[in-house]
């Protein structure tokens, strides 16, 4: 798959059988992740953000409309980190290297690596259940990082932490994608979030997940969660919500 | 670059202090159970000869039996939920096959096989499935989604996805299963061993009751309990204890 050009997404509309009736999840969502990007998809809870993530990630089929130049290398970070509690830190993080057959001493330096990057050397012999909830998804990060993927999903990666560790593991989140330049694409419910880290906002309408409009994010990096022009930003898309 | 840490060291310490303590726990019980097994061998209440010759041959016939039922079962349980329409099918016949009373299947075995050890093993094996299918599909049912769709997405499919994903998550439910037909088993195996007039230590059991040596049969019986409560002590509780880590949060 071209990783150079923009993934796009053209008219994709998702609905469930229930019944009989059609569950409408999204309908007619379009618009472009560019290279290197970070675009941040934000609407209220049950709007189809997460719904939509899965179709980007190929786990599940789009009712209608297509996705361009998907990359087939992806990583994907989860709300409730995903990781399997009878790995270790390094089994997990090492698990998609394992999956694509990659040899001993290849999958050893990608996660010797992976575990620098996030800070967690010490821990690779403990298994989820020993760590603390912001050291899950350093794993869960770490995981998505190691397979080098083309593009990041995340999909409310902070939700399940307190507001201190979600704090400091959204500014790593930004220093990942400023070392990596990577194509970001990131579910949240949390406007100022969007605000702070996003080039791209799109804004979501739901039941059903239509996009109500897309902004872009001129807010010059790095970016001050105390100024005007932030929460001016911050009211505009609170608005459209 | 900031990377902050939240340390438990308290955490793993303590885990492996309870570690230590119950590996010594298990040392003084099978010390224990030594003793106990010396004392009552040098009593001569029981030829203990014959009982522990007989113990050994059912323990045979339970273990291959477990073996195959355990296998057997994996593969029920996978076929079960491989998909919808699979399941509707499947799931209800399992559900009546397993009502279906097993005693009544050895007069069957004994005349396709004759009086043979396979009889008890092929009753054994039908007595022990059924908790570990239904525990498994149980498991399979209710696995976490999003540990499916990480496997799914880090590329574990086919025969990675069984191995890598599949059997470990499955793992705390086999456990879980096999205990209770482990112990369905030996609860089957003396009224088996005595219709099927196959040598073993329920054949032994039944020859005492028979001729009412009823001193012999009452410690004949609680010997057969305390081997097969070590058993239990010495593989299943360690593998539960084992299995926890397979399971999710």
């Amino acid at each position: 798959m071209n990783s150079k050009k923009p993934i796009q997404l053209l008219r994709i509309s998702k609905w469930f059988d229930e019944k009989g009736d059609k569950l409408r999840v999204l309908e007619d969502v379009s618009f472009t992740v560019h290279l290197g990007e970070f675009v941040c998809i934000v609407g209220s809870s049950g709007g189809g953000k997460s719904t939509l993530l899965r179709i980007l990630a190929g786990i599940i089929e789009p009712s209608e409309g297509r996705i361009i130049n998907m990359p087939t290398e992806l990583g994907f970070v989860f709300q409730n980190f995903a990781l399997f509690p009878w790995l270790t830190v390094h089994e997990n993080i090492a698990f998609g290297l394992t999956m694509a057959g990659l040899d001993k001493k290849q999958i050893e330096a990608r996660v010797k690596e992976e575990v620098k990057r996030i800070g967690l050397q010490g821990f690779e012999q403990s298994h989820p259940k020993e760590l603390s909830g912001g050291m899950k998804q350093r794993v869960g990060i770490a995981r998505a990082l190691a397979i080098q993927p083309q593009v990041l999903l995340l999909d409310e990666p902070l939700s399940a932490l307190d507001e201190i560790t979600a704090k400091n593991l959204r500014a790593d989140i930004l220093s990942i994608w400023q070392q990596t330049h990577k194509s970001i694409v990131m579910v949240t419910h949390l406007v100022e979030e969007a605000v702070q880290l996003a080039d791209t906002i799109v804004v979501m309408s739901s039941r059903p997940g239509r996009v109500h409009k897309i902004i872009k994010n001129t807010l010059p990096r790095p970016r001050d969660t105390r100024t005007k022009e932030f929460f001016k930003l911050v009211d505009e898309v609170e608005g459209l919500l | 670059m900031r990377f902050s840490h939240v340390i438990h060291p308290n955490g793993t310490i303590r885990q492996r202090r309870n570690r230590r303590k119950q590996r010594w726990l298990s040392l003084g019980f099978i010390i224990i159970v030594l003793t106990i097994l010396l004392i009552a061998t040098r009593s001569n209440t029981l030829n203990w000869y014959e009982f522990y010759t007989f113990f050994f041959s059912s323990l045979f016939s339970v273990v291959i039996g477990y073996f195959i039922a355990a296998l057997l079962a994996v593969i029920l349980a996978l076929a079960a939920t491989k998909n919808k329409f699979i399941e509707n099918i499947l799931v209800p016949f399992l559900d009546v096959a397993q009502s279906f009373p097993t005693f009544a299947l050895i007069p069957v075995l004994l005349v396709l096989f004759g009086t043979n050890r396979w009889v008890v093993i092929i009753f054994l094996v039908v007595t022990i499935i059924w908790p570990i299918t239904f525990t498994l599909i149980a498991a399979i049912k209710s696995e976490r989604e999003d540990l499916s769709e990480a496997a799914t997405i880090y590329g574990a499919h086919g025969i990675k996805r069984l191995r890598y994903y599949r059997l470990p998550d499955m793992f705390p439910a086999f456990i879980t299963g096999s205990i209770i037909g482990w112990g369905e088993a030996w609860e089957a195996l003396i009224g088996a061993e005595i219709i099927a007039k196959v040598t073993g230590v329920g054949a032994y059991l039944g020859k005492l009751g028979e001729n009412g040596s009823v001193a012999q049969l009452i410690v004949g019986i609680t010997m057969y309990l305390f081997l097969i409560f070590v058993l239990n002590e010495i593989i299943w509780i360690p593998l539960l204890n084992y299995s926890s880590r397979y399971q999710n949060e």
